[in-house]
């Protein structure tokens, strides 16, 4: 799977809880999951949950800790989907 | 520093069995799944008292040190007490004991949170439905709502003194709480 290809099923996953759809039409690696696409906190929580069923990957707290950003949550997933190859 | 946390349960409740069992485990360990099996029954409200009672002890914690914290985890809630429709809990974050207040309603969950020690911090709440005040009324007086140079709300009394406020909405509410000027 590309980053592209993760970055776009990833939009799809954010889509849902996102309250800023301008940003949203807008994103980018550096937009920042909170602060630019107003996603509630306790989403979060639900878009680790819905990124680890989508990709079959596992996240860990220290992982999901780093993904304050799109390009921040493209970049581990795809580290661990290269780990699972 | 206070925070405060506001779970609208309708939304919340939308999440399947599954997903409130996933979302309780992410964010709690086992010892505290433990004191909320034993505090409420329904797996939703489990997993909102958590969410609350940590999100409100974030905010008080973050509006101290500045920091970000996406860990849950590092978050402990050490013990539940349940009197009725209130729920009083201590957690722990960064070495630091808070004190947790949180109302359970048939709509909405809203928690309180604040640093232990010393003497107990007064505060006071408002439910404020849809629209965000300009201030409170307090003691025969109006408190303007004003923001510091970090865009966080606070209320001014005069030039040497102001409460720190913690805003949170959710759904249809939104919830204000702020601790007395001098103790916040």
């Amino acid at each position: 799977m590309t980053k592209e290809e993760i970055q776009k099923e990833l939009k799809g996953l954010i889509e849902p809880y996102v309250q800023n759809k301008e940003a949203f039409e807008d994103l980018k690696a550096e937009t920042d999951l909170l602060r630019d696409l107003k996603i509630n906190s306790a989403h979060l929580v639900d878009i680790i949950l819905d990124m680890e069923e989508a990709f079959d990957i596992e996240i860990d707290d220290e992982a999901a800790e780093k993904m304050m950003t799109v390009g921040e949550a493209v970049a581990i997933t795809n580290k661990l989907l290269q780990e699972q190859e | 520093m206070i925070g405060n946390d506001l779970i609208y349960l309708p939304l919340w409740q939308k999440r399947s069995l599954k997903r409130q069992r996933q979302f309780l485990e992410r964010i709690t360990v086992p010892a505290e799944q433990s004191l909320l099996e034993a505090c409420l029954k329904e797996s939703a409200l489990q997993s909102a008292l958590a969410w609350s009672i940590k999100e409100a002890t974030f905010k008080a914690w973050h509006r101290e040190s500045g920091q970000r914290l996406l860990r849950p985890k590092d978050i402990l809630i050490k013990h539940l007490h349940k009197r009725s429709d209130k729920v009083e809990s201590n957690v722990l974050l960064s070495g630091f004991n808070y004190l947790c207040v949180s109302d359970i309603k048939n709509k909405y969950i809203h928690s309180i949170s604040f640093k232990e020690g010393g003497k107990r911090l007064q505060f006071w709440r408002q439910y404020l439905g849809q629209k965000r005040p300009k201030g409170v009324q307090q003691d025969g007086r109006l408190y303007e709502l004003e923001h510091d140079s970090a865009g966080r709300p606070l209320l001014r009394k005069n030039q040497y003194c102001h409460s720190t406020v913690s805003i949170s909405h959710d759904g249809p509410y939104q919830a204000m709480v702020w601790a007395i000027c001098g103790e916040s």
